[in-house]
């Protein structure tokens, strides 16, 4: 079982519509997938077609003394997602969850191959504690410039995979950005995920990108990420 | 009628007699057809037993078993086509079907499928065994002398052997014999893979044409009569010169070198500098501008790369575009000497240590220099490297005759196999374009020669006089168009055929010095292969020789002729096909030759006497053809050739009736070789037939991962099927949601980059999407090319994607060209000949009636087909 978690250099970079897609190709591909939202936005779970009222979630089954587990839903047979649950901001402080423990606990059980962890970038406790427990991290940029001056000064995880989003290869700037990356970020990922209509209407349809466009270059190029994290991200069993 | 039936037979049959009858009237059927036909079903049913389980399945399945003979509307003789048809089903229908019931065993299918086996199995087996290891020791064992005294006896004694099997006379019986027996071994040695087989069935071809023709020399020619002795003698010198040619062409071609690039060094600050030279002259621009596009993209540094525009046109726009894009532009003020003075005038204004020169159509890949320069720093003494030129169109053979892709055009056997073959013996010379030479060993040859129209040859030879080596790659790395129409393919040959007679009278190969024997006659087998108009036209005329004038010009039996002729074609078909087979089809070296002979037969001939005389014309690259036209003018030195043979074939048929009882066989044999002539000629007169040309730029086809992004936002997967210089052709499932006129944005990949180019939708089908490119900027333009023309593998991958060389396959479809193309004589025939075309038309279907049909069986894999799947 490996555990994956994403995160954006900054707000807005689309981890989470990435998680979500990247959760629906890996079950695509015959894994057992579990997708955790970790960010108090609560957003993973609209991509699952989860009523918006449904206040179920981990952090709320936990607040609500009933444990962590049954806040889960599950998507399809081999996709199940785990949602942060609606919390009041008081509330939200208040909880507190071994996650370290839980993550041991799931390794044991055998279930499931990949964790996705979508981890907020508001909320820098809980982000460097969801990268720590991670075996590997996926740090989402955008070919900006504000994302080449992020790099030089955020502190960011050590032996973590860069993966560009939003790229639109019709703006020089990217196209420059992303060849000095490629030339000087050594852990950038060899391809990148396109801006893509169909990766923002996959929020409005509630749906993965990868069941809502499947013909459309979003869908082909998560699918490539699925398969790279295959090749290079799997962790062999104990 | 119903009366005389009743009489004889039961009332049920003689209904249902005379509703056959009735059916067949009504569907058109003659009076005698009908009667014939019903008599012919009831004489089945009373003596064939109709009504038997096995004639059931028969009928059952009767539109299978007889697709060509109408079940309604019987003719006269169609009990002779069922007779025939099911004749043929019962002796060639293949394994399954009706012919299960009959074998007993296929011990001959299995025995044969293990010889085949064991025969494939023998060069992993030889290259087992110890025995090779052996020799070796021994033979290193020995000391110098002995194993030289050991070549000498061996090659005595097989000068021996060779003399004996050429020179002995044999009786029928024993040539016979002989010839049977090298056939055998030949048939078997073709089964086994492998470069030594080759050798093999080169050898025997060898032995059985030295044989023909010390016959042919020592008893065939008539000294008493001095017509048939002037026929014979012009005969036998055709077939010398053709023996010449294939001797030489087995020498040249024996183990083509397959050279492999080099890398460069790792240091850059030791990479030469390169001029590349694009020399042009009346061409339009947009046929330059992928060329120039390309060569900016080179994979070379910036610094040490300078590119040359060479106008000969003094076009500003040419100019302008130079400017504009940033490479370097020389109009000189004189123009002679054409594209050799060309160069070089611009060499004076280059510096650089290397020159490589490309045709304003051959667009270069990204990889050329790394690829080929690597070699000059290996070999010091390399004058010149070069690539093979590769065409993305057409040339007129494949689009006239529609063979794109299904045989090899007509460049591959020289590109894919003669240059290889030349390699080995360091005898690769210039063909102009596509290819790198060294400033400094031009410099000493005193730049491109320029006393012959083929300057590229002759400069190649100067270069091996004064010692310098030259190579070949044959990866092809540069791609261009291919001649637009036949006439200005034949004028490009011309000036071939009269460049290459020229050098060879003004700096004859075989005398002067500085070259090796092996070079020599690799030099005289390439000036004269262009020799072969005289020869060919011999050819085509000597059957009339005899059956017009009477003349013997082979001054011997039929039997005898057929023993010495059939093999000496048989076993040069065997060898060639397996040494050329990948790169040209058996036979069509017939058609290509053919329509050629007339053309290069006088300039040649002049060149031959005269090597000054004549004009230079430059090739035509680039026009359109607006719609199909014939072109009458090239083809009728060709109609007047068929004319004479349709000739000498009636007076031969007369002379089979009313001439000589003992020459019966003689005509025969004429008659078979008057036919043959005629459908060639027919195949050639078939290229003349010009296909239209649709669009202006030519597509080349590809398969390439790629985006398309419509203006909306949504980007979809899609596949690049084609592509020219100006727009693509794509295939994607949401093809349904593209209109057009829409502006999209196509996106390809190059490498680690992907690069936008804006285009709009030109037309929507199925799964298909045409787009055409908008205006782009220089940087785009190139960026597109490099995308898509100029990829390193661009072209290496439809290298031998070409279907294997089949020789009967091969000469069916020759002869079927043949056929065709008398069918479209027919076809575009005068209004005066139309009633008797059409009266040729109905006798010709007529009898093709006859013919059995194979039946469409579900797929099963015939013989042929499990031979070539090893």
């Amino acid at each position: 079982m490996s555990v994956i978690a994403l995160h954006g250099i900054r707000g807005g970079t689309g981890t989470t519509s990435v998680t979500a897609a990247l959760a629906w190709a890996l079950s695509l591909l015959g894994e057992k997938v579990l997708a955790i939202d970790f960010s108090a936005a609560n957003l993973l779970r609209l991509h699952f077609a989860m009523p918006y009222d449904s206040p179920r979630g981990w952090a709320t089954a936990e607040r609500a003394g009933s444990g962590w587990e049954h806040g889960a839903m599950r998507y399809n047979s081999r996709l199940d997602f785990l949602p942060f649950g609606q919390l009041s901001g008081a509330e939200e402080g208040s909880v507190s969850c071994d996650w370290q423990n839980n993550l041991t606990k799931l390794r044991n059980t055998n279930v499931y191959d990949w964790i996705l962890l979508d981890v907020p970038v508001g909320e820098p406790l809980r982000a460097a504690q969801a990268i720590s427990m991670a075996d590997h991290a996926l740090i989402l940029l955008q070919a900006d410039s504000q994302s080449h001056v992020r790099l030089h000064q955020q502190p960011l995880p050590v032996n973590c995979h860069y993966l560009v989003n939003q790229f639109a290869p019709v703006s020089q700037l990217q196209q420059d950005i992303l060849l000095l990356w490629q030339q000087t970020l050594p852990q950038l990922l060899p391809f990148t995920l396109h801006r893509d209509e169909a990766m923002a209407e996959s929020l409005a349809g509630k749906q993965p990108v990868g069941e809502l466009h499947p013909q459309s270059k979003s869908s082909q190029d998560i699918i490539t990420l699925a398969n790279w994290c295959l090749i290079n991200l799997r962790s062999m069993p104990k | 009628m119903s009366r005389l039936l009743r009489a004889f037979l039961v009332p049920p049959v003689a209904t249902a007699l005379q509703s056959r009858y009735r059916l067949y009237r009504q569907n058109g059927a003659s009076f005698i057809a009908a009667c014939l036909m019903v008599g012919g079903v009831a004489l089945g049913w009373l003596l064939l037993r109709f009504e038997s389980p096995v004639w059931q399945r028969v009928r059952a399945e009767r539109y299978r078993w007889y697709p060509h003979i109408s079940a309604v509307h019987p003719r006269p003789l169609d009990p002779l086509r069922y007779l025939l048809q099911t004749l043929w089903l019962l002796l060639i229908i293949p394994a399954g079907g009706l012919r299960e019931r009959i074998v007993i065993s296929d011990w001959p299918q299995r025995l044969r499928q293990r010889v085949h086996t064991w025969l494939d199995s023998l060069p992993s087996r030889l290259s087992q065994s110890p025995l090779e290891q052996k020799v070796r020791g021994q033979m290193r064992g020995m000391s110098g002398i002995a194993r030289r005294l050991l070549m000498l006896v061996g090659g005595a004694i097989a000068a021996v052997l060779v003399m004996f099997c050429i020179s002995q006379p044999f009786g029928y019986l024993a040539q016979f014999v002989f010839v049977v027996l090298l056939w055998s071994i030949a048939m078997l040695v073709r089964r086994i893979p492998g470069r030594f087989p080759s050798l093999m069935l080169i050898v025997l071809s060898l032995t059985i044409s030295c044989r023909y023709l010390w016959w042919r020399y020592t008893s065939t020619l008539n000294w008493d009569d001095p017509v048939s002795l002037i026929c014979g003698l012009l005969l036998l010198a055709a077939e010398t010169y053709s023996w010449t040619v294939l001797v030489l062409g087995y020498f040249q071609t024996i183990w083509p070198l397959n050279r492999k690039p080099v890398p460069m060094p790792e240091d850059i600050s030791s990479w030469p500098t390169v001029d590349l030279l694009v020399p042009t002259y009346n061409e339009d621009l947009s046929v330059v501008k992928p060329t120039l596009y390309a060569a900016l993209g080179l994979d070379w540094p910036k610094e040490k790369l300078t590119i040359w525009l060479l106008d000969d046109g003094n076009r500003p726009e040419f100019a302008d575009f130079a400017r504009e894009i940033g490479v370097k532009y020389i109009a000189r003020p004189t123009h002679e000497h054409a594209k050799a003075g060309n160069i070089n005038h611009a060499l004076k204004y280059c510096q650089g240590e290397l020159v490589a020169i490309f045709d304003c159509d051959h667009v270069p890949t990204r990889s050329f220099l790394q690829l080929t320069v690597g070699w000059f720093f290996k070999d010091k003494k390399l004058g010149m490297l070069q690539t093979p030129h590769h065409f993305f169109s057409a040339d007129p053979f494949e689009r006239n005759l529609g063979r794109m892709r299904r045989t090899p055009n007509e460049g591959e056997l020289f590109y894919g196999l003669v240059q290889d073959g030349n390699d080995l013996w360091d005898a690769s010379f210039f063909c102009g374009s596509c290819a790198v030479l060294r400033r400094t060993v031009l410099d000493e040859i005193g730049g491109i020669a320029v006393e012959t129209v083929t300057e590229d040859a002759h400069t190649s030879l100067r270069m091996h006089r004064h010692g310098h080596t030259s190579a070949y790659i044959r990866i092809p790395q540069a791609a261009g168009l291919a001649t637009e129409s036949l006439s200005a393919h034949v004028n490009q040959r011309i000036r071939w055929a009269r460049g290459m007679v020229q050098i060879f009278r003004l700096d004859n190969p075989l005398l002067g010095k500085g070259l090796k024997l092996a070079q020599r006659l690799c030099y005289a087998n390439a000036m004269l292969h262009f020799l072969a108009g005289i020869p060919r036209l011999i050819f085509l005329t000597a059957p009339l020789a005899f059956l017009l004038l009477h003349a013997y010009i082979i001054y011997a039996p039929a039997l005898a002729i057929a023993l010495y002729v059939l093999p000496h074609m048989i076993h040069a078909s065997l060898a060639n096909s397996r040494v050329q087979g990948k790169y040209r089809h058996s036979f069509w070296s017939e058609i290509y030759e053919t329509v050629l002979a007339w053309y290069i037969a006088r300039p040649t001939t002049v060149a031959l006497f005269n090597p000054h005389a004549g004009t230079f014309n430059v090739t035509a690259k680039g026009g359109k053809n607006e719609r199909d036209y014939v072109d009458w003018k090239i083809t009728r030195p060709y109609q007047i050739l068929m004319l004479l043979n349709l000739a000498g074939f009636v007076v031969g048929i007369w002379r089979l009736f009313y001439g000589h009882a003992d020459e019966f066989y003689t005509v025969l044999i004429s008659l078979a070789w008057v036919i043959y002539n005629m459908i060639i000629l027919g195949g050639a007169i078939a290229v003349a037939f010009e296909s239209k040309q649709v669009r202006q730029a030519h597509r080349v086809e590809v398969s390439l991962p790629a985006a398309l992004a419509r203006a909306e936002g949504h980007v979809y997967v899609c596949t690049l099927q084609d592509f020219s210089d100006s727009g693509a052709g794509i295939e994607t499932e949401s093809a349904a949601l593209f209109q057009p006129g829409e502006s999209v944005t196509l996106l390809l990949r190059r490498g680690q980059q992907e690069y936008a180019f804006p285009c709009s939708v030109s037309r929507v089908f199925g799964h298909h999407v045409g787009v055409q490119l908008q205006h782009m900027s220089t940087q785009q333009q190139i960026d597109f090319i490099q995308c898509t023309f100029a990829r390193a593998d661009s072209w290496v991958v439809r290298e031998d994607s070409f279907p294997e060389d089949k020789p009967l396959e091969s000469l069916r479809e020759v002869l079927g060209l043949g056929m065709r193309g008398y069918l479209r004589m027919l076809d575009i025939a005068p209004h005066r000949y139309r009633p008797l075309v059409a009266r040729t038309n109905t006798l010709g279907s007529w009898v093709v009636s006859f013919l059995p049909r194979n039946p469409p069986l579900p797929v099963q894999p015939d013989e042929s087909t499990l031979m070539m799947t090893k």
